[in-house]
C-alpha cells in the first residue's frame, strides 16, 4: 500500500528524518512511537503526501479516489458551524454517497444529540470524536491520526478505538501516532520506533517488550519503562 | 458554502461589513449636513402677530437654499449678538393691509451687527417679494379708481401673470460660495476614495486571518489530503473577492455618485483596481505567512506607509515617482 525507501526530510539544515524505511500492506495498524521531536508528525506527513522527503522514495498503490484520511492533532474544524454543517461538508466534498455508513459513525460515536451544536459549543472530547468523524466520512483505505486522543477522557477514549478497531476490522489501515499506552493496548499495532529521526526498530505489539532501544534516548527508555513497569 | 457560513458566522464579519459602513455613513452624512448648514446665512424672520402673509412670503423666499431661515414670534437679539444669527427682520402688524395700501416706508425693522455681511441678499429677496405685491396692489387701486365694479381680487392675480421681479442683486457671493464648495469637495472626494481603500484593506486582513486560522488549524492541510486542488483556499479568494468587490464597487460608485454626482469609469476601475490588487496580496500573504501577528504587522506596516505617501502626494510635498505607486494608494491621485 505505502512504501518508503531511505526517507530523509531536512528542515533549515537540520535532518528531521534520516533514512527511514518501511512498508504498510492493507488492514495494517501501525503506531509511530517515539518522544517528542522523533520525527513522527513528519514522517506522517510525508506518508499522507502532505510533505515531500528532501532524500528517498515514497511509492503508494491506492484503489479508491479519496484513499487517504488524515486526523491532524489540531481540531480541524470550521469554528462557529455545527456538527451537521461539517458533516455534510466533508460528505459532500468527498462525494460520500453512502448514508448508512455516516449514520453508523455518527451512532457508534455518539454524535447524535450535538449535530446541531456548533463546535465551539463542544467539549474537548466531543471536539476530537467530531474530528475523527470528518478524517473517515469517506471510508479511506488508509488512516492517519496524529495524536487524535489528546485530551480525550476515557469513555469517549472508548467509543472512539471502539470505532477504530471496527473499522481496522474492516480493512481500514490506521497509522496513528500516540503518547498513550492505553490507546497502544487497546488497538494493538505494530510499533515504529522512531528517536531523533532515525528507525530504531519495528515491533509487532506482542514482541513490544522485545524491542531494540539499546540505542534510543533516555526519553524513549523512560516512555517504556511506564509500559513494562506495570 | 460552508467557506461562507464560516465567514459570514462570524460576529465580527458583521461588524465590519455592515455596522462600520452604515456607521461611517451616517457620521458623514452629519458631517456634510452641518457643512452644508454652517455655510447657509442664517437668518431670522420675526412675525409677532402669526400673520397669514408670512406664510406667503416664507414660501417664496424658502426656495432659496442660500440662507438658514428661522421664523419665529420673539425677536433673539442674545443670538445676534453671539453671532449665530446674521440679521433679524421684523414685519410689522397689518402687512397685508400696509402692502393694500403701500404704505412700507419704515415699516420693517431690520437687526444686524458688525460682522454681518450677506444679510444684505436676504434683505433684498424679502423687499423684492413685498414689493412685487405692493405694485400689483397698487395696480389695482389704480384700476378700480377707473372702473369701480372690477373684482380687485382678479387684478391682483392677473398682474402676478405678467410682474415677475428679479431680486436686485443676482449675487456674485452664489457664485464664489459654489466655486469654494467645489476644491472642497474635490478633496473631500480623494479623501473618502483613501478611506474606502483602507476599510476595505482592514476587511481583506480580517478575511486573510480567518485562512490563516484554518491553515493554522490544519483544515488546509485536512483538505489536501482529500482534495488536490486546494480547494478551500480557491473558495476563500472568490468569496473574499467578490464580498470586498462588491462592497468595493458599492462604496466607490456612491462616493463618485455624492460627489460628483456622476460615475467616472476610469476612477471605478482604478479604485477597484487596487482594491482587487490588495486582496490578491493578501492571497500570496496566506502561502507565505503563518502567523496572524506577522499579517497584524504587515497590514500595520504597508497601511500606514501608504497612507504617509498618499498624503505627501496629496498635499505635493512629495511628487510621483516609479517608487510611489508601489503604495496603492497613490494611483488615486494619478
Amino acid at each position: 500500500m505505502i512504501t518508503l525507501e531511505g526517507i530523509s526530510y531536512k528542515k533549515k539544515r537540520q535532518y528531521l528524518l534520516n533514512q527511514i524505511d518501511g512498508r504498510i500492506n492493507k488492514g495494517d495498524c501501525i503506531t509511530l512511537f517515539g518522544p517528542n521531536g522523533a520525527g513522527k508528525s513528519t514522517l506522517m506527513k510525508i506518508m499522507a503526501g502532505l510533505n515531500k522527503p528532501s532524500r528517498g522514495k515514497r511509492s503508494v498503490q491506492f484503489h479508491k479516489k479519496n484513499p487517504i484520511g488524515y486526523v491532524p492533532q489540531q481540531i480541524a474544524l470550521f469554528d462557529g458551524l455545527t456538527v451537521k454543517d461539517q458533516i455534510k461538508y466533508y460528505q459532500k466534498l468527498t462525494k460520500q454517497t453512502s448514508t448508512d455508513f455516516v449514520e453508523v459513525m455518527i451512532k457508534e460515536l455518539g454524535l447524535k444529540d450535538i449535530l446541531n451544536k456548533r463546535i465551539n459549543q463542544l467539549s474537548g472530547g466531543m471536539k476530537r470524536k467530531v474530528n475523527l468523524a470528518v478524517g473517515v466520512i469517506h471510508q479511506p483505505e488508509i488512516l492517519f491520526l496524529d495524536e487524535a486522543f489528546v485530551g480525550v477522557d476515557l469513555a469517549t477514549k472508548y467509543d472512539m478505538l471502539k470505532w477504530l478497531n471496527h473499522l481496522n476490522a474492516q480493512g481500514t489501515t490506521i497509522v496513528f501516532i500516540t503518547h498513550d499506552w492505553y490507546v497502544i493496548n487497546q488497538l494493538k499495532p505494530s510499533m515504529w520506533i522512531l528517536d531523533q529521526g532515525e528507525m530504531l526498530d519495528q515491533v509487532n505489539w506482542n514482541a513490544v517488550p522485545y524491542a531494540n532501544i539499546k540505542s534510543g534516548s533516555n526519553a524513549l527508555k523512560k516512555m517504556f519503562d511506564v509500559d513494562l513497569s506495570r | 458554502m460552508i467557506v461562507l457560513k464560516a465567514l459570514l458566522k462570524q460576529r465580527i464579519t458583521f461588524i465590519l461589513l455592515l455596522l462600520i459602513p452604515i456607521l461611517l455613513g451616517l457620521i458623514w452624512v452629519n458631517y456634510f449636513q452641518d457643512t452644508v448648514d454652517d455655510l447657509k446665512v442664517p437668518v431670522v424672520l420675526v412675525d409677532p402677530y402669526n400673520q397669514t402673509i408670512t406664510d406667503e412670503l416664507l414660501s417664496e423666499i424658502e426656495v432659496d437654499d442660500t440662507f438658514n431661515l428661522t421664523r419665529t414670534s420673539e425677536i433673539p437679539l442674545k443670538a445676534l449678538e453671539r453671532g449665530e444669527v446674521e440679521a433679524i427682520f421684523v414685519l410689522p402688524e397689518n402687512l397685508k393691509e400696509l402692502i393694500m395700501w403701500s404704505d412700507l416706508e419704515g415699516q420693517i425693522k431690520w437687526y444686524r451687527n458688525d460682522r454681518s455681511l450677506f444679510d444684505g441678499l436676504f434683505k433684498e429677496q424679502l423687499a423684492s417679494s413685498i414689493m412685487t405685491r405692493a405694485v400689483r396692489a397698487e395696480a389695482a387701486n389704480v384700476v378700480q379708481n377707473y372702473d369701480s365694479e372690477e373684482n380687485w381680487e382678479e387684478m391682483f392675480e392677473f398682474g402676478l401673470r405678467y410682474f415677475e421681479p428679479e431680486p436686485i442683486f443676482q449675487m456674485n457671493f452664489q457664485q464664489i460660495s459654489s466655486d469654494m464648495s467645489e476644491n472642497d469637495s474635490s478633496d473631500q472626494y480623494y479623501l473618502m476614495r483613501w478611506l474606502t481603500w483602507l476599510y476595505l484593506m482592514i476587511v481583506s486582513s480580517f478575511f486573510t486571518k480567518m485562512m490563516l486560522e484554518w491553515k493554522e488549524q490544519h483544515i488546509s492541510g485536512r483538505l489536501k489530503v482529500i482534495s488536490k486542488t486546494n480547494s478551500l483556499r480557491t473558495s476563500w479568494l472568490l468569496l473574499t473577492g467578490l464580498i470586498i468587490g462588491t462592497l468595493g464597487l458599492i462604496l466607490v460608485i456612491s462616493i463618485q455618485w455624492v460627489f460628483l454626482s456622476q460615475v467616472y469609469l476610469l476612477s471605478l476601475l482604478v479604485d477597484i483596481g487596487i482594491i482587487l490588487v490588495s486582496v490578491f496580496g493578501y492571497l500570496l500573504l496566506t502561502f507565505i505567512i503563518n502567523k496572524k501577528e506577522t499579517l497584524w504587522a504587515l497590514t500595520l506596516g504597508y497601511g500606514m506607509t501608504s497612507s504617509v505617501v498618499f498624503f505627501l502626494l496629496f498635499f505635493q510635498i512629495l511628487n510621483h515617482s516609479w517608487w510611489t505607486k508601489l503604495f496603492l494608494p497613490s494611483w488615486i491621485l494619478l
